[in-house]
């Protein structure tokens, strides 16, 4: 296999007494999608926030793109190359669609932030954050204000807007949170769209979703990793079954 | 007995210029289950709010076991029981689980007791702060507070969000519970099998308008009308 865009070794985070996050190894691939579940509490968001550089780990190591990045600050390792979006939508709800993915995409070109010159004119932005709409299927609302969004389009638009750092890996901390059907359906298509081009790590509770996506699984319970393989080897396996799916099928 | 609980007629309802509810007729009878339903930003919870007196109608009248309403203030609203389980949960951060809890209890077959028998992760973290709990935990705790009030009727709006498939069954067991010991029930959830399983009667709202009514079953044999208004 070649060498997964994203590592971990013996992750590890401490709040206080509590190991929220705790010995977890996992590698993504780019073209591959690796999904992350567990009950509430199991330390997932925590496990994306160590990934993101919003926390700092306790102990381990991450590895980016063969380098390590353990500890660095938040806006280091977004420039070095992992995209995330949070479980609840953090997006300016007065800034249009495209409005927003253009601040995102200015991340990537400092220089683009100095005070004297209009962001507008910046053309290498600007298609970064119409190239980033186009993907996430907004290119019909970019000129729409964010407040006007539907609730869908509005995680959609935080996926353009991570997509607009122009991320090699994609952390997605439950993107198909608060949808109905339709749009769940939706999400999932523009998922498996993006898979192709990065390493995607996916938090989830929608377990069709899950299924339907992933190439390996990795299931979390009180910050430990108790299982991991694909997504037949999870189904089957009756530990997952009693700590997270339960035994019921409907 | 199928004396109305909670009827609303005409709610026209509004958040500054923008028109949610156009006339929305809706009622409850004692004990009766309802799965209210729609895709996002149809008007659901609004209409909840509008009964609950958290957003007041422009237009309309709601009445709560034949007494007028429309513009009563929540608190008494609450009194007349009606509890609600809010989406986003509610749970008071510095104050115990016990405390949130007993906090709005009344006397009447929801004890203490027998809320703990129902919730036992909940009997395990008395006196841990409502904050510390999972999501899940605290879940239970707003439905356990609102089985407190020993309501007549219990408003679930997205009790499963974001639950783990596992702690959403156990939701499910309860409503199930809650149903059975003859508290009248409305439902709001994405997930239509489970609403339209535990539930007498299914309420559809597109655009602020109820554009359907009726059994759960007979929303179970009708494709046609779940495809078009829930895309399910």
């Amino acid at each position: 296999m070649t060498e997964p865009a994203l590592r971990t070794e013996a992750l590890q985070k401490l709040f206080g007494g509590l190991a929220a996050v705790n010995d977890v190894s996992l590698e993504c691939h780019v073209g591959r999608l690796h999904a992350v579940i567990g009950p509430n509490g199991a330390g997932k968001t925590t496990l994306i926030n160590l990934l993101s550089g919003d926390l700092a780990p306790s102990g381990g190591r991450v590895e980016l793109l063969g380098k390590e990045v353990t500890g660095l600050a938040a806006h280091r390792i977004s420039q070095l190359g992992v995209g995330r979006s949070y479980q609840r939508t953090n997006i300016f709800m007065r800034f249009t669609a495209f409005e927003n993915c253009r601040l995102a995409a200015q991340s990537r070109l400092p220089s683009s932030m100095r005070f004297l010159r209009p962001a507008v004119r910046y053309a290498e932005v600007n298609d970064a954050a119409a190239r980033a709409l186009a993907l996430a299927g907004l290119r019909g609302r970019a000129g729409v204000v964010a407040a006007e969004l539907s609730h869908g389009e509005r995680r959609q638009l935080e996926v353009a807007m991570t997509l607009a750092t122009q991320p090699k890996v994609l952390l997605l901390d439950e993107p198909l949170a608060g949808m109905g059907a339709e749009e769940s359906a939706r999400m999932v298509e523009l998922l498996r769209t993006l898979v192709a081009g990065h390493a995607m790590l996916l938090v989830e509770h929608d377990m069709d979703a899950v299924f339907a996506l992933a190439d390996t699984l990795t299931v979390m319970v009180n910050g430990n990793v108790l299982a991991s393989g694909t997504p037949d080897e999870i189904r089957a396996n009756d530990e997952v079954q009693k700590a997270y799916l339960g035994d019921a099928d409907d | 007995m199928t004396e109305l609980l909670v009827e609303a007629r005409g709610l026209h309802t509004y958040y500054g210029s923008h028109h949610i509810l156009h006339g929305v007729g809706f009622c409850v009878r004692r004990g009766e289950a309802i799965g209210l339903m729609g895709r996002n930003g149809m008007g659901k919870t609004t209409l909840l709010k509008t009964i609950l007196g958290l957003v007041q109608p422009k237009d309309g009248r709601v009445t709560v076991n034949g007494r007028d309403t429309t513009h009563a203030p929540p608190h008494r609203i609450a009194r007349m029981g009606l509890a609600y389980v809010p989406e986003g949960r509610g749970i008071f951060a510095n104050l115990s689980v016990k405390e949130n809890l007993v906090m709005a209890a009344r006397a009447g077959q929801w004890t203490l007791e027998r809320v703990l028998e129902t919730f036992p992760r909940l009997a395990e973290r008395l006196g841990h702060g409502g904050a510390q709990l999972s999501g899940g935990e605290q879940q239970m705790l707003t439905i356990g507070r609102a089985l407190l009030t020993n309501p007549q009727l219990l408003i679930l709006d997205e009790a499963t969000e974001g639950l783990a498939p596992k702690i959403a069954r156990e939701i499910w067991a309860i409503v199930r519970r809650v149903r059975e010991s003859g508290i009248a029930t409305v439902i709001v959830d994405k997930n239509f099998k489970a609403v339209n399983a535990v539930t007498d009667r299914n309420v559809i709202l597109v655009k602020g308008q109820v554009v359907f009514e009726g059994a759960a079953q007979e929303l179970r044999e009708r494709e046609e009308v779940r495809v078009r208004y829930l895309g399910v």
